[in-house]
């Protein structure tokens, strides 16, 4: 029949098209013809343009990786424009190979664009289909600095930062995240900030960068960041050591869990919240001379750890929340969930309920393990200093 | 009687399902978004009320006439001009919502992953195994999306999942700030979605005897209900009030899934199921369009409609809408009115016209 004869041949025509189509129609790309790009930096020049740094990964074979340490492995490159969008059309005329965005893990924003507003320059990343919302953001003073560091533990300069954040000792914001500060109720931001060690040409976070809707004010340093974390329940692993009262020498804590509970409440127009801070520590460290065997020095550390961590946090507090008028602990939006009323009334002039806002911070520590030892060993120092003199 | 086949009425649940979760799943949290924002989720359980009534109609019109479809009856409770008249109005409206749709899947297809491919090869190569799916006829049709719609469906559920870790429950707070109203009001969008369970009237017809076809067919509702809710939940969960600034909210969830720094970069396989998905869309909503037509028409056969109805459809996909924007902006707007008026409104005028002329087999 002539039916199928037909059918045959219009069935292998259209097997032979679909299997075209397999190859990405109009957006086939190769390994070859891309430039894969693991971090970007965007910073304002001097003329109030826009710079665009990337850190383009040079793929090596595993022969050109084992014979030279030494060997670049990124590549910097940069483009300058009126905006991100006009600045990456200058980049890309330089770079040549189609530059792929769906690997980048960090993006940096420089102090000066930091300082003069991030809000438009944030609509690129999110608008460009391959930019991922888990992508870290991190602030520095040079962007460039931190994407030419040369680390020699890791592949990219970029990789320490990755680890760092994901350790959880420090401020962790991805895309997602900042999107969602920049426009919460909070009106308030937060990157870590991000230096080059000198020792070792190494990137690490060194504090946090504060910002006022999306412009950076001001800076605090790593341990008000812990304060912060622990406002904010981030806080996840961390070492606290603390000097008692009563005993000479000093203790260290490791943190191995941690929970922050924020607690509003409105009572007669007053308005209060209690942050309980329940953490399960291990002893790392006893400079005492006191044994960890005895449950009232165990509890006397408890107490004295509670004490440094309230400490810690008022004192940001003080800082931040009076000093500054600055949300960056999300009351306003724990209290838009629990008291949405209250708050729409007074949403226009939080920033001067802001400092008035009494906070109780009730820290709650329990050791649960002493390390591999219990009591300190006895060195026997009267008679030791007796053979030395 | 045009189509032989014979389905079951799980069958049938499948391809409703399918059919309104596909879209919802990629658009309607952008939609509900910006009327009813942190309540988004709560609008569902009003837009459900049009799901509801439009299975009822759909079941008691098919009480009256066993082995008809919806433009088969029209004639016969309007008066053949009248009945005619309407039903080219209906079927028109069935193109746009294939045009829709297929605007969306390309519009979804070229934005995140080929955007220097022409739309007409998205859209075409798609309506290609659309129309080869009609070809083939309603168990074909069927066959197909009992085979590629459970896989999807749990793939989908466990990638919903794995969503887990970014969810905040707070941000789901407070409940009904705005009061009751935008939840009404984005019902409305959510009932444009809820509507389409009318469409299974074109397959009440072909269901093997002595199926619990109203039994599944709430069964189909219920399921995608809580599909609306789960999902309007997830995206507020992720990305907090603002979700709707990203075009297809629930897939930058799905791309935002990253466990252990290697199991990520997961929207090739969510791009994969919505592709699945369209395809099981587009191929019920395609064969309803030609069994209608060839019903209108009177012919014996829909077969020789399934090319000239294929390459309309493409037109239509490209001349819908203009834009995204243009899609969005009617689906928000007129699209609500437009569709309940053909999925629930005239459904309900045919049922009250034949019970005052006392037509058709009276089964109670």
């Amino acid at each position: 029949m002539i039916q199928g004869g037909f059918r045959k041949i219009f069935s292998s025509i259209l097997v032979i098209a679909l299997l075209c189509s397999l190859l990405g129609c109009w957006d086939r790309r190769e390994l070859n013809d891309i430039a894969i790009i693991s971090a970007i930096g965007i910073d304002l020049l001097p003329d109030n343009r826009i710079e665009l740094v990337i850190q383009q990964i040079i793929p090596l074979s595993p022969e050109d990786v084992g014979g030279d340490q030494g060997s670049t492995k990124t590549l910097i490159q940069s483009g300058k424009g009126k905006t991100v969008a006009d600045a990456k059309a200058d980049l890309q005329a330089k770079v040549g190979r189609e530059i792929f965005w769906g690997h980048t893990e960090v993006i940096l924003i420089g102090e000066k664009l930091a300082r003069k507003g991030i809000q438009e320059h944030i609509d690129f990343l999110i608008r460009h289909p391959e930019v991922r919302l888990r992508a870290d953001v991190f602030v520095s003073k040079n962007p460039r600095e931190i994407l030419l560091a040369n680390p020699k533990a890791e592949r990219f300069s970029v990789d320490s930062l990755h680890f760092l954040t994901e350790l959880g000792t420090q401020l962790s914001i991805d895309v997602n995240e900042l999107v969602m500060m920049l426009t919460g109720e909070g009106k308030a931001t937060l990157l870590p900030w991000v230096e080059v060690s000198k020792q070792n040409e190494v990137p690490y976070i060194n504090g946090t960068g504060i910002f006022k809707r999306d412009k950076m004010v001001q800076r605090i340093d790593d341990k008000r960041t812990r304060a912060l974390l622990w406002l904010r329940d981030e806080m996840r692993r961390m070492i606290i050591t603390f000097s008692l009262k009563e005993v000479k020498g000093d203790v260290a804590l490791r943190v191995i869990t941690s929970r922050t509970r924020r607690i509003p409440q409105i009572e007669h127009g007053k308005w209060r919240i209690i942050v309980p801070i329940t953490m399960k520590c291990d002893v790392v460290f006893n400079g005492t001379t006191q044994s960890l065997k005895n449950p009232r020095f165990v509890k006397m550390v408890e107490k004295e750890a509670e004490r440094e961590i309230r400490l810690l946090v008022s004192d940001v507090l003080k800082k931040i929340q009076r000093g500054k008028r600055l949300d960056i602990f999300d009351f306003g939006e724990i209290f838009h969930q629990a008291y949405p009323v209250e708050w729409n009334r007074v949403k226009e002039q939080w920033d001067e309920i802001l400092p008035n806002i009494e906070v109780q911070v009730l820290p709650k520590v329990r050791i649960k393990s002493t390390g591999m030892t219990n009591s300190p060993m006895r060195v026997p120092r009267t008679e030791e200093e007796g053979k030395k003199k | 009687m045009l189509e032989k086949g014979r389905i079951t009425p799980s069958q049938m649940a499948f391809f409703i399902f399918g059919n309104t979760t596909v879209t919802q799943t990629l658009s309607l949290p952008r939609l509900t978004g910006p009327i009813a924002g942190r309540d988004l989720w709560l609008s569902s359980i009003w837009g459900s009320l049009a799901g509801i009534i439009a299975l009822f109609l759909a079941v008691r019109l098919h009480h009256r006439y066993p082995r008809k479809t919806i433009i088969q009856y029209f004639p016969h409770i309007l008066g053949n001009y009248v009945g005619k008249g309407v039903g080219l109005f209906y079927l028109f409206a069935l193109l746009t919502l294939m045009g829709a749709n297929l605007y969306q899947y390309t519009d979804f297809v070229k934005t995140v992953f080929l955007p220097q491919t022409p739309a007409v090869i998205i859209m075409a190569s798609l309506l290609l195994a659309c129309c080869l799916a009609a070809r083939g006829g309603l168990e074909t049709v069927a066959r197909t999306i009992q085979l590629v719609g459970p896989l999807g469906a749990i793939l989908f559920i466990i990638l919903l999942g794995l969503t887990v870790q970014a969810w905040d429950v707070g941000r789901l707070f407070p409940v009904l700030e705005e009061g009751i109203l935008p939840t009404i009001k984005g019902g409305m969008i959510s009932a444009l979605w809820f509507s389409e369970f009318f469409l299974i009237s074109f397959l009440l017809p072909n269901l093997v005897e002595g199926g619990r076809s109203l039994r599944w067919g709430f069964l189909a509702l219920f399921a995608t209900f809580i599909f609306f809710i789960l999902t309007d939940l997830i995206v507020l969960m992720v990305f907090d009030v603002q979700s709707h600034i990203y075009n297809y909210p629930l897939f930058e969830a799905l791309r935002y899934i990253s466990y252990a720094d290697f199991f990520e970069h997961l929207d090739a396989l969510a791009m994969g199921l919505w592709i699945l998905g369209f395809f099981t869309k587009t191929s019920f909503l395609f064969y309803i369009t030609v069994l209608g037509t060839a019903q209108w028409l009177n012919l014996s056969s829909y077969k020789l409609l399934v090319w000239p109805l294929g390459f309309l459809s493409v037109i239509l996909g490209m001349w819908t809408t203009p834009t995204v924007q243009g899609l969005f902006n009617f689906l928000s707007t007129t699209g609500p009115w437009y569709f309940i008026f053909f999925l629930v409104v005239i459904p309900a005028v045919l049922l009250f016209v034949s019970t005052l002329r006392k037509q058709g087999a009276e089964t109670g």
